[in-house]
């Protein structure tokens, strides 16, 4: 790894610790050692207030790249997440996740998690990544309201 | 002696003594190593160290031209060393090891020489001896090449750019949608064959014992859990077909794969509003070609789809065969004839259906194994430019070409790699001073840390960081950091303090850790981040911290600056409008990368014909 890497995400760290929007939260892993590992956080990203995400608080893992921050972090939610924009395993694609399309190095952990909060309510319905939630979304919003909201229960805090 | 007189001519007598008295470091007897150590010998250098960690193979002997036949599998730098005696005159001296391996060569150790010289093949060692020669003030020649390109950089440390001045080239990675849903390119459907498909089916690793029923599917509804469940037993259904050697069922791994899970992606209709549907697999070619064959086709060619059907019936029910003896666990090696067949006929079914064209397996070869040919000219011309280039960097031919300024010596690039001009073969634009954004030379203080044996089992790292902030010149309740930057870790800061209390030998600091310590504090000055490499051992009974020079910095840009791009940038969170789509095959979608960097943190490569070498991307003028 990089000397750049290592030196970034300490600065992100730093950066989040001064400032982060409120209910958000992101911190490093702990190695078995018991010091810390820069290269992998948990966040918790809020649904917004007034949308049908707002109940829940939701978990994301974000992995830094040797490479980072030339490469992207890959951020995932859990496995299984209904969202339109989120594969089966939980990776978000999200353009500025997207080392050939809007990622740049001065990307931040907070524009990281603000972008996707903005995704939760607002699916890009031109980029499906999983079956059912797309599918419900473009046919069924009844049944995708209630799916979701269903969802933001199982992650209540 | 004839060589000894052309010598003194042309760097003189003193020169000579000089060059005689020179003691130098190659890291490297590969490629361009072998090259260079024969051009150091002819230049009489007095002390040679040569470091390589790998053994001779095969093929490296197109272009290694100091080993034979009789040396496979033997340590390429006592191999190196052996050779080259009937024209020797330098005292040789040969290590097996690798060179970031701080107990073999500790930094006291790179003391010793006047000059390295590196002929390495990969970025991980590069950085390594980069950083030493930081730590040392040691100049350094690197030089790396890639098939018809090349290039030397001299690196004088703290006077001249250094080695992560500019940015490298990291392998490329594509996004999962392409891959797994919407491959338009050959590579597309190499990457899908060999990351994904391969390893499903002969790699499966633990994945598959998996507590399913407590696992959080992410989601309540029994009727979606069992759709993703069935995913996975059914990528479960072609593993358990290799498995259990059931030949007869291979064409059913075919209808899964290249019919009904494209025919899956077909009916996501918004994938081909601006794409040509993929053509799903003829079942009668299957049914037709479930019988061995023997003919064998050029591997040169493209293979017609009846033919590749068939192949990849025969190499799948072979690498099944093969499982048991080798654990149930197969590796992709382009090197083995099986596993690169079947990625390759996998592949080329998938361009098939999808309209991308076809490639032969020599073809995919090529960029399944992320290889680029190695050629023995090009190694010698580097190698060549080195060895001269390091007369100028001891400055031995200061009578005619006297160093004022070493910012004036020379790099050297070739046309292709330096996209300066394509009408001569090489450009050699003077060295820049060191880039201020670096963060290798130009954005740390170095220095070397002595401890003892005892001290690191008797000092805290509390105690430590109330050492350092002493001697460094910050208050008591300063906030600072420490980063470990060998193990890639943080030991230390404002809101970490549980290994507060623990002693640095139960932190796993051992001689050759390098530590990062840095002001966090929120002033508008704040001082450079010191890096310090420690050497522990019993040549002292104290904790020594060297006394250096810490000039205040304006910290890295606070975020307020970016607020209003950060607004912008909000709301183009969208997703990918043409380069991504929905595949529901299994859900193991991750980013592919092409090549696994990460599985090199070897100092020389296992290089054939073929051999990986890292290339800066441009020449800076």
């Amino acid at each position: 790894m990089s000397s750049l890497c290592l030196q970034r995400l300490q600065e992100e760290r730093k950066k989040w610790r001064k400032d982060h929007p409120f209910g958000f939260y992101a911190k490093p892993t702990k190695k078995a050692d018991g010091s810390m590992n820069l290269q992998k956080w948990e966040a918790g990203v809020p649904g917004k207030e007034g949308t049908i995400w707002q109940e829940g608080v939701y978990p994301l893992t974000i992995e830094y790249p040797d490479e980072y921050p030339s490469k992207p972090p890959k951020v995932r939610l859990p496995a299984g997440f209904y969202h339109p924009n989120v594969y089966p395993s939980g990776t978000i694609c999200l353009s500025i996740l997207n080392e050939d399309q809007d990622w740049r190095p001065a990307i931040t952990l907070k524009q990281i998690c603000l972008g996707i909060q903005d995704l939760l309510d607002a699916p890009n319905i031109k980029s499906p990544a999983q079956e059912p939630a797309f599918r419900a979304f473009s046919k069924n919003k009844d049944e995708y309201k209630k799916k979701i909201l269903l969802q933001a229960k199982q992650y209540t805090q | 002696m004839v060589r000894e007189d052309n010598l003194i001519k042309i760097i003189g007598k003193d020169g000579y003594t000089k060059i005689r008295q020179t003691k130098c470091l190659l890291v490297g007897a590969g490629g361009i190593g072998s090259e260079l150590l024969k051009d150091l010998i002819l230049m009489e250098f007095g002390e040679i160290h040569i470091v390589d960690l790998d053994t001779i193979d095969l093929s490296n002997l197109n272009r290694q031209f100091l080993f034979r036949q009789r040396d496979i599998k033997q340590p390429k730098s006592t191999t190196a060393v052996k050779a080259v005696q009937n024209f020797n005159n330098s005292n040789l001296i040969p290590y097996q090891g690798n060179i970031m391996d701080t107990t073999q060569f500790p930094l006291h150790w790179f003391k010793q020489f006047n000059i390295i010289f590196n002929a390495l093949d990969n970025l991980a060692a590069r950085r390594y001896v980069n950083k030493m020669s930081q730590f040392l003030s040691l100049p350094l020649l690197e030089s790396g090449t890639a098939g018809f390109d090349g290039y030397i950089q001299p690196i004088f440390p703290g006077k001249t750019e250094c080695f992560d001045c500019t940015k490298k080239e990291t392998p490329k990675t594509f996004p999962v949608c392409t891959i797994r849903s919407t491959p338009s390119q050959p590579i597309h459907c190499v990457v899908w064959a060999k990351n994904f498909l391969f390893n499903q089916l002969f790699a499966d690793d633990d994945n598959q014992n998996e507590d399913n029923e407590n696992k959080d599917w992410g989601t309540t509804d029994e009727n979606e859990i069992k759709r993703i469940k069935q995913e996975t037993n059914e990528l479960q259904k072609l593993h358990n077909i290799i498995l259990e050697q059931d030949f007869n069922r291979i064409p059913f791994i075919l209808k899964k794969l290249f019919i009904d899970d494209i025919s899956k992606l077909l009916l996501i209709e918004n994938l081909w509003k601006t794409r040509t549907k993929p053509l799903l697999l003829d079942e009668s070619i299957i049914s037709e070609n479930n019988h061995d064959v023997t003919e064998k086709k050029s591997l040169n060619e493209v293979w017609d789809i009846k033919y590749i059907i068939q192949r990849f019936i025969a190499v799948t029910k072979t690498l099944s065969q093969r499982m048991k003896s080798e654990g149930n666990f197969i590796e992709f090696d382009k090197d083995d004839e099986d596993t690169l067949e079947f990625v390759a006929m996998a592949a080329n079914i998938r361009s098939y259906l999808f309209h991308i064209p076809m490639k032969s397996v020599f073809d995919i070869k090529q960029t399944a194994g992320n290889i680029i040919p190695a050629i023995a000219t090009t190694n010698a011309i580097i190698a060549g430019l080195s060895a001269l280039t390091s007369l100028r960097v001891l400055n031995l031919l200061d009578k005619y070409a006297p160093i004022e300024d070493v910012t004036k010596l020379n790099m050297a690039f070739t046309a292709m790699a330096s996209n300066m001009t394509t009408n001569r073969y090489l450009s050699n634009p003077q060295l820049a001073p060191p880039n201020c954004t670096c963060p290798v030379c130009s954005q740390v203080v170095r220095g070397v840390v002595q401890l003892s044996d005892k001290l690191n089992e008797a000092t805290t790292l509390e105690q430590l960081i109330n050492k350092l902030k002493v001697k460094y010149g910050y208050g008591e309740d300063d906030d600072v950091s420490i980063l470990d930057m060998k193990d890639q870790r943080l030991l230390y800061d404002f809101d970490f303090e549980d290994l507060c209390l623990r002693n640095l030998k139960d932190l796993k600091f051992v001689n050759g850790t390098i530590i990062l310590f840095s002001d966090d504090s929120d002033n508008d000055e704040i001082k450079k981040p010191i890096e310090l490499y420690f050497e522990i051992g019993d040549n002292v009974n104290e904790l020594i911290l060297p006394t250096l020079n810490i000039p205040m910095i304006k910290p890295k840009k606070p975020e307020t600056d970016n607020e209003e791009k950060e607004e912008e940038l909000v709301p183009m969170t969208e997703n990918q409008e043409d380069e991504d789509g929905v595949v529901i095959l299994d859900e193991n979608d991750e980013e592919v990368i092409v090549e696994d960097s990460k599985k090199r943190p070897r100092a020389e490569d296992e290089d054939d014909l073929i051999e990986i070498i890292d290339l800066p991307k441009k020449a800076k003028n």
